[in-house]
């Protein structure tokens, strides 16, 4: 039980980080390694927000998900939208956003230092939950996971933009001469993306410490989560993130601690040799 | 196909990622082969560890930043000022020394980039680090290759004892294989029957966690669960939860603030601080810790009270306060852990280059031991002992962090003693632990 909840957190934060790095894959059809230290902005506009600034947690929450998500508009802008209008290849793409993740990351140890930090708040005793322990913040990560995704497949089915955005990740060409304005979506799909990226970057955040690395050792996992879950696929994501983050929790029960890691791989690699195109994924 | 190449891109970088990689050396790797081309074309006489000017190089590769960024700053200053003694002091042949400071990151690839930089470019014959294990491992092998001396003021991994070095390794603090018995006698004196372990998984922690275990059970306690956890780690809760399952007297964590701090928190959220008392190791001896890991809701330290072992840095040679005196007139603040280490550290390479007249990586292995150990006069002064051995004289350097007595591997003996945290966050050094 125990181990369970510890696996639902940690999954809970792959899978509301990965969803992002998944949609962009898709769309875009590159890998985001800045994806990481996104959510290691986020937490550390949070930390400015609550720790500097003096402000409650919540809007800490809401203000580091708005410059996350500006920050994102921003470099959409400036570096992805003409790289795209030059035909930039995806290798091209990719070494961009590894630049962009060390640009990020200097700049956090820069302006915070290398150090690890965390939020002004009190440290509080967990409950008993059926013989487990649960503690406040851990509950909060769940449910304001739960919640996002719950607002993020209401999106996806219910309005016309999140269909637009499915319509653009399953095929481009279709997308635009269907009339579909193909950068106005790609935009939103960042902020989405990105917003829910930062959102999980405040709650890991919350459980753990913010330290610069924190999105950059968080990347290997969400990237299983996306592969797991099927390329492009929110759904396939969200159930990726939670099978590596239980899968690598339960194994402590068996296993030494020290390979957690390892196990969450195995058993990826497991599932993609029988179902090679992810759980939720479809072959073409 | 498509899976296929994206798996293939994925792999790539998995490797990259696990391998702790932050920046991409390339670009700077083949700048500095090029500086270093031209260097050789311009001055091919050039003796090792020298420059144009004569001065003698001495390399330092401390955490600048990354996890033990809490103490690779003050470390670097302990080794300044201990140079800044000898030039003030006439230096070493005649000319000054000059410190080549790099930055290990807290992180073995980085560490092995700048040892590359330091033993091919600025040819030192000495190299001061580095601070973690990990990291002194991964360069090692180049300091053996390169024969360059490395000493660490702050590894205190039992592998260095046996590791086949060919003597060029050194250290100025003393072995875990010391402190484990310290933690065990701890335990032991505490009442505690049973313990279990967390420990860093690396080779600091998992040696202290060896020699714990040995020692331990040699005084009739028990071992219950030894857990081992990645500091790359997204959480550490699970690995609570295993080291608290068995609920022992005691938990011994084993490991450094930055994520020993997140170990402690979760610890208390779980509510296993009030089952087991924990036990820390010198690693978390940092004033910075009890802030780390947090405050309650009523506003106290929830580490309050918590109690460890270290290296005594109290128990030190007659040095010491002559030393923390002189350093807190430069630096305006009393030093911290490791300092005195480091600042002897630096001591000991001048004066074996001083006694050998060589700065040659070699001459200083052979002569280091005879400087810091009897027999000889006991100075505790860098200026004197300079002086002694212009005189051709016989010294035993008495250090800032302890006589500093080398055995044939390059190991020193030491003194430990409890630690624990005050109500206001800042550490207490407690009573020495006699260990025999």
């Amino acid at each position: 039980m125990q181990l369970i909840i510890n696996g639902l957190v940690i999954g809970s934060i792959i899978a509301l980080t990965a969803i992002g790095l998944s949609m962009i894959y898709k769309t875009l059809n590159f890998v985001n390694f800045a994806h990481g230290d996104f959510v290691a902005f986020a937490a550390y506009i949070a930390l400015l927000t609550n720790v500097a600034l003096g402000m409650n947690l919540a809007v800490a929450f809401a203000v580091a998900i708005l410059a996350t998500v500006a920050l994102g508009v921003v470099v959409e802008k400036l570096v992805w939208m003409p790289m795209r209008r030059k035909n930039a290849t995806q290798t091209t793409l990719i070494i961009i956003s590894i630049g962009l993740a060390l640009v990020l990351r200097n700049i956090l140890i820069f302006v915070w230092g290398g150090d690890t930090q965390s939020y002004n708040i009190p440290v509080r005793r967990g409950f008993d939950f059926f013989g487990a322990v649960i503690t406040p913040n851990q509950i909060l990560v769940i449910v304001t996971a739960f919640f996002l995704m719950f607002l993020l497949h209401h999106l996806l089915s219910r309005t016309k933009i999140g269909k637009a955005m499915r319509a653009l990740s399953d095929n481009v060409d279709l997308a635009r001469i269907s009339g579909i304005d193909t950068d106005r979506v790609i935009l939103r799909t960042w902020v989405i993306g990105l917003g829910l990226a930062a959102a999980g970057g405040v709650l890991y955040g919350l459980v753990t410490a913010i330290r610069p690395s924190m999105g950059w050792f968080l990347l290997l996992p969400m990237f299983a989560a996306v592969i797991l879950g099927g390329i492009g696929n929110p759904y396939g994501t969200i159930a990726g993130g939670m099978v590596i983050g239980l899968s690598q929790e339960l194994s402590t029960a068996v296993l030494p601690t020290e390979y957690k890691f390892a196990v969450s791989f195995i058993v990826m690699t497991i599932v993609l040799l029988i179902k090679p195109e992810g759980i939720f994924g479809w072959v073409r | 196909m498509k899976i296929a190449t994206y798996l293939a891109i994925f792999v790539v970088f998995a490797i990259i990622l696990a391998s702790g990689c932050v920046t991409p050396s390339g670009e700077e790797g083949a700048e500095h082969a090029e500086e270093a081309g031209h260097a050789e074309d311009a001055k091919p006489d050039e003796g090792a560890g020298t420059d144009g000017a004569g001065a003698v190089k001495i390399g330092t590769l401390l955490p600048l930043t990354g996890d033990l960024s809490a103490y690779g700053g003050p470390m670097e200053d302990g080794a300044r000022l201990a140079i800044k003694g000898v030039n003030e002091n006439g230096g070493v042949l005649g000319s000054e020394i000059v410190i080549v400071s790099t930055d290990s990151r807290t992180s073995e690839v980085a560490a092995v980039d700048a040892m590359n930089q330091l033993a091919t470019i600025d040819k030192v014959p000495a190299v001061i680090g580095a601070a973690g294990s990990g990291p002194s491992l991964a360069i090692i092998n180049i300091a053996i290759a390169n024969k360059i001396v490395q000493i660490s003021p702050s590894n205190t991994g039992p592998d260095f004892t046996t590791y086949e070095d060919d003597g060029f390794y050194f250290r100025t603090v003393p072995s875990d294989a010391l402190q484990g018995k310290a933690m065990a006698k701890l335990a032991k004196d505490s009442g505690y029957v049973n313990a279990s372990t967390i420990v860093l998984n690396n080779p600091y922690g998992v040696g202290f966690e060896g020699v714990f275990k040995e020692e331990f059970e040699k005084l009739g306690g028990t071992v219950m669960d030894r857990v081992r956890y990645d500091p790359s780690g997204a959480t550490f809760d699970s690995e609570v939860d295993k080291v608290s399952a068995n609920d022992p007297d005691a938990i011994v964590l084993v490991g450094y603030p930055d994520t020993g701090s997140i170990v402690l928190k979760s610890a208390y959220e779980k509510g296993i601080m009030e089952t087991s008392d924990w036990l820390l190791s010198e690693g978390m001896r940092t004033d910075e810790l009890a802030e780390k890991v947090g405050k309650d809701t009523e506003g106290n330290y929830i580490i309050a009270g918590f109690v460890g072992t270290t290296p005594d840095p109290r128990a030190t040679g007659p040095a010491h306060d002559v030393f923390a005196a002189a350093y807190e007139a430069e630096y305006g603040e009393a030093p911290a852990t490791f300092c005195s280490n480091t600042y002897d550290a630096a001591a000991l390479i001048a004066l074996a280059i001083e006694k050998s007249g060589s700065a040659d990586g070699t001459a200083i292995r052979d002569t280091l031991p005879s400087v810091a150990n009897a027999p000889g006069e006991e100075v505790s002064d860098i200026g004197t002992a300079l002086a002694l051995i212009r005189e051709g004289k016989e010294i035993n350097y008495q250090g800032a962090s302890g006589e500093l007595t080398f055995d044939g591997v390059g190991d020193v003996f030491g003194e430990y003693c409890t630690w624990q945290i005050a109500d206001d966050g800042t550490i207490t050094l407690g009573e020495t632990i006699p260990i025999e």
